[in-house]
């Protein structure tokens, strides 16, 4: 069984890789958004990008997008677009004298939400409504969405006048925030040289729906000692205490991280570890995906943001009092 | 002594004044005795008054800067009339009573002693005083201050269990150094080494260098992975080989302990020997660095 978990690890691993370098050919650098991207797929969460315009977030998820040979549909959010534009709504035929059912793009494999805080909260509810339940009721019928179902939400996190911030309670169905950073120059030279004739670089569709399951699968099966678990808890529970004068980043902290975010850093791990080619999982593979799970779930207090402190900062002042098993 | 002097005088000068005015002051006294600035005093003065002679009160009690008079009284007894004057003083020493009108009969020089709690020196400005305490008051908080001080240390010599225990955990926790504890943990794990799991015996080792490192560096090694190690390592070691191979240790002991995989008895001894070794280079290196720094 041991053997045999090995070697699904090193089959996942090998083919989590082609997908990258498939990626790698549209998408210089960002290997953090790319790994991120592609964990939460395994994980079977959605993902939220922030960064500011031009750092190819939108050809990222549309290059995951043709990676995975799945349907794919961008919706650009703004702040007249309508919950009926996004899940569909009921057309009355004249012909026939009756209602018929025109879905909206939600019903697709993966779903670019690009600049989601555009559009006004009934939207969103909406969109992470059919996030959460995979599910959504035009009229008066329930209509299952197509699996895989991934949202890749976009936001800039600049120009906040006349946006719709999304509330904590829909922020928390994100499994990760990635922050998608500017490339280092010797990328920016690579993009420079890549993009600066116009040539569209086609990618294969390696990553079929049966493999994304059976990525899942053998991400389950991944091994995760009674330590780790601990450590996990640890670092969850560690950010919910109040007031303490032992820890210093405490009175920074308005509301910790909620339990499906210990459920989420419990499945990156596992998956980190499967990235890694490894059957079990370790304490780098927890820190390592800790700031893209809780960056999101963590208020912060107002002394925090006087102090100007993001959440990352505190979740590295979390990790500095957690012992490491 | 002093006071009873004064004391004396006045009742003299008092009998001495009103001799010729057709009264006699038989008896002055004064509750309390002896008084203090600020004090409510009732003066008690008993007079034999001659027949033609009639005590009135005077219609607005007489008003001066340093004394407050609150009150006076007249008793009439047998020809003795009794005189009660109630006040307060506000300055210290001995100073004339405000003259009383009393209808035909005036009372005026009546000399009162007013006593000071602090000591009047003579001459220069007197420099700000302590504050003031009653008496015995400083042998009071002597005994409460050594009680707090001496009480606790006086508890632990009494209590023998929780002496011997504070003892035990100063013995294994201060008066031990990190080489020591760590060479002492090493010793247990050698012994151990067959008769204990080997993710066990991981487990002790990795935490043993963890907590020696922390020691013996500024950096928490507590909370760092093995990833973190690795770079701390070579700014604590500054030896490439040392830190490499001891980084491979912490990487094969986060593979027995969270991956159930097992290692040979000659791989724990060999971890083992490469923990002594590089503890006594780091034991060596922090030396050379306190001669150096001494010596600058």
């Amino acid at each position: 069984m041991s053997n045999s978990l090995e070697e699904r690890v090193q089959e996942a691993s090998e083919s989590i890789k082609l997908c990258r370098n498939e990626i790698g050919k549209r998408i210089i650098g960002q290997n953090s958004m790319v790994e991120g991207m592609l964990m939460a797929i395994i994980a079977g969460g959605h993902v939220l990008l922030e960064g500011v315009p031009g750092l190819a977030k939108t050809l990222a998820v549309k290059t995951l997008a043709e990676v995975i040979d799945a349907d794919f549909k961008r919706v650009q959010f703004t702040p007249d677009l309508l919950p009926a534009d996004l899940v569909g709504t009921l057309v009355f035929r004249q012909q026939t004298g009756e209602f018929i059912i025109r879905k909206g793009p939600v019903f697709s494999n993966v779903i670019l939400a690009d600049e989601i805080n555009r559009a006004p909260a009934k939207v969103q509810s909406a969109l992470l409504e059919a996030m959460e339940e995979k599910q959504v009721t035009i009229g008066d019928k329930t209509h299952k969405l197509p699996s895989p179902f991934f949202v890749l939400a976009t936001q800039n996190p600049k120009e906040q006048e006349g946006t719709y911030p999304l509330p904590e309670a829909q922020l928390d169905r994100f499994i990760m925030k990635l922050l998608v950073d500017y490339p280092s120059p010797e990328e920016e030279l690579k993009i420079l040289r890549m993009m600066g004739v116009e040539k569209e670089q086609k990618v294969s569709r390696l990553l079929t729906p049966e493999l994304v399951k059976k990525l899942q699968k053998t991400a389950s099966s991944i091994l995760v000692d009674k330590r780790i678990e601990e450590y996990i808890v640890a670092i969850i529970t560690a950010s919910r205490q109040k007031e303490d004068a032992s820890r210093s980043y405490t009175r920074f902290i308005d509301f910790g991280a909620s339990t499906r975010a210990t459920i989420y850093l419990y499945r990156c791990s596992k998956i980190k570890a499967l990235f890694e080619g490894r059957t079990f999982v370790i304490p780098d593979d927890v820190k390592s995906v800790v700031y893209n799970v809780l960056r999101h779930r963590i208020v912060l207090s107002y002394e925090a943001e006087s102090d100007e402190l993001t959440a990352d900062d505190i979740i590295s002042q979390i990790l500095k009092v957690v012992p490491v098993p | 002594m002093r006071n009873s002097i004064l004391f004396i005088f006045l009742i003299l000068s008092l009998t001495a004044v009103y001799a010729d005015t057709g009264i006699r002051v038989k008896d002055t006294v004064f509750i309390p005795k002896e008084y203090y600035v600020g004090d409510k005093v009732e003066l008690r003065i008993k007079l034999d008054v001659e027949s033609n002679y009639r005590l009135q009160l005077p219609s607005a009690l007489p008003s001066s800067s340093w004394i407050d008079i609150n009150s006076i009284e007249i008793t009439d007894n047998n020809k003795v009339s009794e005189l009660r004057i109630v006040f307060t003083s506000f300055i210290p020493g001995t100073r004339s009573f405000p003259t009383l009108f009393l209808g035909e009969v005036i009372l005026n020089s009546v000399k009162i002693h007013t006593s000071s709690l602090i000591e009047i020196r003579e001459g220069g400005f007197i420099g700000i005083e302590d504050q003031l305490l009653l008496p015995g008051t400083k042998l009071g908080l002597s005994i409460i201050v050594g009680i707090l001080f001496i009480g606790p240390i006086l508890i632990i010599l009494l209590l023998g269990p929780f002496r011997r225990k504070i003892a035990k955990v100063l013995k294994n926790n201060i008066g031990r150094s990190p080489i020591s504890k760590l060479n002492k943990l090493l010793r247990e794990l050698d012994d151990q080494r067959t008769g204990i799991s080997c993710r066990r015996f991981y487990i002790r080792l990795s935490a043993a260098v963890r907590e020696y490192m922390s020691k013996r560096s500024d950096l928490d090694f507590i909370t760092m992975t093995t990833s973190d190690i690795e770079i701390a390592l070579i700014q604590v070691l500054g030896h490439r080989e040392y830190s490499s191979m001891l980084t491979d240790m912490m990487k094969l002991s986060d593979t027995i302990k969270f991956g159930k995989v097992t290692t040979a008895d000659k791989k724990k001894m060999d971890d083992i020997e490469l923990i002594k070794n590089i503890s006594k280079f780091l034991e060596e290196k922090i030396k050379s660095n306190d001669k150096s720094r001494s010596s600058v």
